[in-house]
């Protein structure tokens, strides 16, 4: 018999505690109280292997209580592998809990733990944005020509109701008045003189998983910058778009990808921009998610296509070909349309 | 030996001259030159030697510099005071000229050659046989020479006196001649260090000789009436002191205080190389340049107080008391002469530049480029015209920006006078000096040592927070394109400065993973200086989280420094971060050390305290023995019972069940390769069995259960993980 645990074991373990908290019924991932246990104490130990041991068993419990005793074993130190295994069990265990050690770990020195803590956090992107609209539910094309029409309709009366004001305003011959100015402060209450030294100024509040994600695209490590465009995709929202267009003139070509995810209705002029200047096959996860999402205008969506157009490459036509024929339903009607002449235009 | 056909027209008065001086000296001694028989530091004779000095008329150079240009090699003269060549002629190249009053001695092959300085025609050929040129010096009527050759006690010299275009006489000396000089009807010649004889210029016969033992006397020379001598450590005048045998009692020498860099001399060191250095040597371009006058008391002193440093483009002027810098001048091309005179430096530039810098200022006078490019040029001691030379010293501001220039300066041959200048303006107490010094330390383009240099001052800066805090706002980004500033030797300036506000940014940069691994010591040593609290749980996070993974030995230090920083900053509440990094068994030995020695530092003043409680009642004695803390004995180490169960035990404790358990393997439907077990005991007994796959729980968790674990040491329960392999 030999003695031998090596990271692709513990990686396939973790898939494999992943793929077992996913599969099995919700009242079953309770753990058991004596297993939680004895993996934390697991994790006190000197031994290596044992902390090992016990951050796998932590994962195979695969439940929110897991996340505490690893996120409190982290913060005290671990060594390298047991760190790496800490950080994807951390990850697959997909809980909003495990976020501010991430966050921490995305400043390690290591750049290897830096980088499993960007995709770590990716990973978290559903649970770290339980309300944000476009992840609730992506809505479908029709609806989302709904709403877009009911929302033209919303405008048009708002700009019917200030023009009859107006109009009204006009006719009684009184002007706007004037804006008011500003209240004068209301003078502070004396403050109480403190003979005591002011206390000295907290440090600043850690930053928030897009915050630090942001910061890593400035990373020196282009694995952890990739990683981090990636998981901005997946957790960001639209502040980080500049950074992520910065990062794309960088050569950082994960941030393609991010940017067509978070990229709203008007914008997409700064990545359709970057058509023809970087190649296409880079652009192809951003032009594939603006050609495919639903909550974009048709306008939006064709004005890509005439960009890719006007490009008129081999490799455009390779990618509209693979668009129709991998993400086919999801594209509007006329989209496809589009698509279709540009694709018969290429020669 | 040749004889140039022409004469001088100056020789039949130095004849009459000498006849007249002769007949008034009379013959000191029967001896021969050099004679080992010869007495030295006779007061008659010293008398007399004082005497014909004194009678002698004033030296008058011609204001003629000379030159050897850039191959194809030619000589040439230039005219100081008209600015411009006056002849060209090739030459062999050899060692660098030597300047008499009215002509250029040079060695040319085996031949040593005196020249014209006006026209550079050649007056005498003497054969150098296997000697070399080691000095000459005279006046329009006779030029004495000195060849040598050999060193020790094999060194041999001879002394050659030229006249009117011919050789007058020439003695041989059993050991190393200097550089000698003619002063009326008297020749001097320095040899064997300590020795200054006087010869008569007429018949050769040595009159006097002056011993001394506190100097070297390696080079005679004239200054108008005066004569010096001297060596490479210092020069005094041939007065009565020296004729008495004292050299220090009114010598001028280079002050200790500071090493120059590339430690020039204040002369060439006539007994160390028996040849002048070539004339492309790089020595043209590392040198002092000093002028030695007479001053008050009948001593030697420095013309305008001032020693020049010359190191190739580099210029600066010193003061000769301290060392201190007074200017700094940066020349067009490298310096390949320099001469100092009263108010001012002429210099000569490789370029073919030549110039007259103000003493006081650095400031130039006037210029002038005509010169041919050379690779050594020979001022005369006749002084240049010095119109436009000022009196003003540079602005304190003035010459911290001619210090920041020179620091600057991309050129790595100029190293160690670019630290020189660091270590000047770090004496500076100047907030801006803070600035540049950052701004150096920082600049990965400057040489390794000159930024090292730059980092190490700004540990001692007193002034410039605002620079620092400017400068510690900076981050690495690799979309922005900045670099991480040098935060150890910001740190250490902020804490220097007492900068408060200096510690959250040291803090951010002490978590950024872009902060080099060897600036991280200086920047815990900083914030534990700066003292803030807020500072104790970023550093204890650090130790906690690298305790178990030393990535590279800097940050090992950095990790041992950072104990006794929690402990100066949180006192007792630093306890709780070091009792788990010592209670970890994978925490690095040296920090693990460290962490201890913190821990006892803590409990160290308790200890103190109940041991003065305890001896005071019973007092005389033993008070002092119990009021040492003493080390806590080593526990003593288990027998028996383990202290705790490790994989290597359990696998022995299976080897029974070894049949079952491989059985267990191969039962299923799938054969597997290994199952995973990861058991818990607690006081012998089995309190939970994990194995993976899950499907083989059945079959292995009861026979693992059979094994009976003996009881351990430890109150804590074992986990132990082990692989089942399938053999």
């Amino acid at each position: 018999m030999t003695y031998a645990w090596g990271p692709a074991m513990t990686r396939r373990l973790i898939l494999f505690g992943a793929c077992l908290a996913v599969a099995t019924p919700l009242p079953a991932l309770a753990a058991e109280p004596s297993q939680l246990e004895a993996a934390t104490e697991m994790l006190d130990s000197g031994d290596p292997e044992e902390i090992e041991g016990g951050i796998q068993m932590l994962g195979l419990e695969g439940s929110k209580a897991a996340v505490a005793p690893l996120v409190e074993r982290v913060r005290r130190g671990l060594p390298l592998a047991q760190l790496e295994s800490a950080v994807l069990t951390l990850g697959a265990l997909g809980q909003a809990e495990a976020a501010p050690v991430l966050v921490e770990l995305l400043r390690h020195r290591r750049p290897e733990i830096r980088h499993a803590a960007a995709e770590a956090l990716g990973g978290l992107g559903e649970v770290l944005q339980p309300k944000q609209p476009k992840q609730a539910k992506q809505p479908t094309a029709a609806e989302a020509k709904k709403a877009r029409r009911e929302q033209k309709r919303k405008e048009r009366r708002e700009r019917r109701r200030k023009a009859r004001k107006a109009k009204r305003a006009e006719a009684t011959n009184g002007a706007e008045p004037a804006a008011k100015a500003d209240p004068p402060a209301e003078s502070e209450p004396a403050a109480p003189e403190t003979p005591a030294a002011p206390a000295p100024k907290p440090l600043p509040a850690p930053p928030s998983p897009e915050e630090a994600l942001r910061r890593a695209l400035e990373d020196a490590d282009p694995k952890v910058r990739a990683a981090a465009a990636t998981a901005l995709g997946q957790v960001g929202t639209e502040k980080s778009l500049p950074q992520l267009l910065f990062a794309l003139d960088r050569g950082n070509m994960a941030a393609a990808g991010a940017i067509g995810h978070l990229v709203p209705e008007g914008s997409t002029g700064a990545l359709l921009d970057h058509i023809g200047r970087l190649p296409v096959p880079a652009l192809a996860p951003a032009l594939t998610a603006i050609l495919t999402r639903p909550e974009l205008s048709e306008k939006t969506q064709l004005t890509a296509i005439g960009r890719l157009q006007e490009l008129g490459t081999s490799e455009v036509k390779a990618f509209l070909q693979a668009t129709v024929a991998e993400h086919g339903d999801a594209l509007r009607r006329p989209v496809k349309q589009a698509i279709s002449q540009a694709v018969a235009g290429i020669k | 030996m040749r004889k140039n056909p022409q004469r001088h027209p100056a020789a039949a008065r130095l004849c009459v001259s000498l006849l007249l001086a002769t007949i008034a000296g009379g013959c000191a001694s029967a001896a021969p030159a050099f004679s080992s028989r010869f007495p030295d530091n006779q007061e008659a004779d010293a008398r007399q030697l004082l005497s014909r000095l004194r009678a002698a008329p004033a030296s008058q150079p011609l204001a003629i510099a000379v030159g050897v240009t850039e191959p194809p090699t030619q000589l040439f003269a230039y005219d100081v005071a008209a600015r411009s060549v006056l002849w060209k002629t090739p030459v062999q190249l050899g060692p660098t000229p030597v300047l008499t009053d009215d002509a250029v001695v040079t060695q040319e092959g085996s031949d040593v050659v005196v020249r014209d300085l006006r026209t550079g025609k050649r007056r005498l050929v003497i054969e150098a046989g296997d000697g070399h040129l080691n000095g000459a010096g005279g006046t329009a009527a006779a030029t004495a020479l000195t060849l040598t050759r050999g060193q020790g006690s094999f060194a041999r010299a001879r002394i050659v006196l030229a006249a009117g275009g011919s050789v007058r006489w020439e003695k041989t000396l059993h050991g190393q001649a200097g550089a000698p000089t003619v002063a009326g009807n008297v020749v001097l010649v320095p040899w064997n260090h300590g020795f200054l004889s006087g010869l008569d210029a007429v018949t050769g016969d040595e009159f006097a000789r002056v011993r001394v033992t506190d100097g070297v006397v390696g080079h005679v020379f004239r200054e108008g009436k005066n004569v010096f001598v001297g060596n490479d450590g210092g020069i005094t005048q041939v007065d009565e002191a020296f004729v008495s045998g004292r050299f220090r009692t009114d010598a001028v020498l280079l002050p200790p205080d500071r090493e120059l860099p590339g430690r020039p001399h204040l002369m060439r060191n006539a007994y160390d190389d028996s040849a002048f250095p070539p004339a492309n040597s790089a020595r043209h371009s590392i040198r002092i340049a000093s002028h030695v006058q007479p001053v008050e008391g009948g001593k030697s002193g420095y013309s305008d107080g001032a020693l020049y440093l010359v190191f190739y483009r580099l210029i600066l002027a010193l003061d000769a008391s301290d060392l201190s810098v007074r200017w700094a001048a940066k020349r067009p091309s490298d310096v390949v002469g320099a001469a100092a005179q009263p108010g001012g430096l002429l210099v000569a530039g490789r370029g073919g530049d030549v110039a007259l810098l103000s003493a006081a200022s650095g400031v130039t006078a006037w210029e002038d480029d005509k010169l041919p490019a050379a690779t050594s040029v020979v001022f005369p001691m006749a002084d240049a015209p010095a119109e436009g030379v000022d009196s003003a010293p540079p602005s304190e501001e003035a010459l911290r920006k001619e210090l920041h220039a020179v620091a600057s300066d991309g050129d790595s041959r100029l190293v160690p006078i670019r630290m020189m200048a660091i270590e000047v303006l770090a004496e500076s107490h100047d907030p801006q000096t803070t600035g540049d010094l950052l701004g150096l330390c920082e600049d990965t383009r400057m040489a390794p040592p000159v930024r090292e240099a730059a980092c190490a001052a700004l540990h001692n800066r007193q002034a410039g927070g605002d620079q620092v805090m400017a400068a510690l706002d900076r981050r690495y980004s690799y979309l922005k394109g900045t670099s991480a500033p040098p935060v150890g030797a910001l740190g250490m300036a902020a804490a220097a400065i007492g900068e408060k506000g200096a510690v959250e940014p040291l803090i951010a940069h002490l978590q950024d993973p872009h902060t080099k691994s060897t600036e991280l010591a200086p920047l815990v040593d900083a914030l534990q200086a700066l003292g803030d609290p807020r500072a104790a749980a970023p550093l204890a996070s650090f130790m906690l989280t690298y305790h178990a993974d030393i990535i590279d030995p800097p940050l090992a230090q950095a990790l041992e420094r950072i104990p006794h920083a929690l402990v100066a900053l949180q006192g007792k509440e630093a306890e709780p971060a070091l009792v788990t990094v010592v209670g970890d068994r994978l925490t690095a030995a040296g920090l693990r050390a460290q962490a201890e020695d913190a821990l006892h530092h803590l409990q160290a003043p308790d200890q103190v305290e109940t041991a003065e409680g305890e001896a005071a009642p019973t007092a005389e004695g033993d008070g002092e023995a119990t009021a040492k803390p003493e080390a806590k004995p080593e526990p003593p180490k288990p027998a028996g019972p383990p202290r705790r169960l490790t994989a290597q035990m359990f696998e022995k404790l299976l080897l029974p069940q070894d049949a079952a358990l491989q059985a267990c393997l191969r039962a299923g439907k799938q054969i597997h390769v290994q199952a995973r077990l990861v058991v818990v005991v607690e006081d012998g007994s089995v309190m939970m069995v994990s194995v993976l796959p899950k499907e083989l729980q059945k079959c292995i968790e009861p026979i693992v259960r059979t094994v009976t674990f003996p009881h351990t040491t430890s109150s804590r329960r074992d986990h132990i993980n082990f692989t089942l392999k399938r053999h």
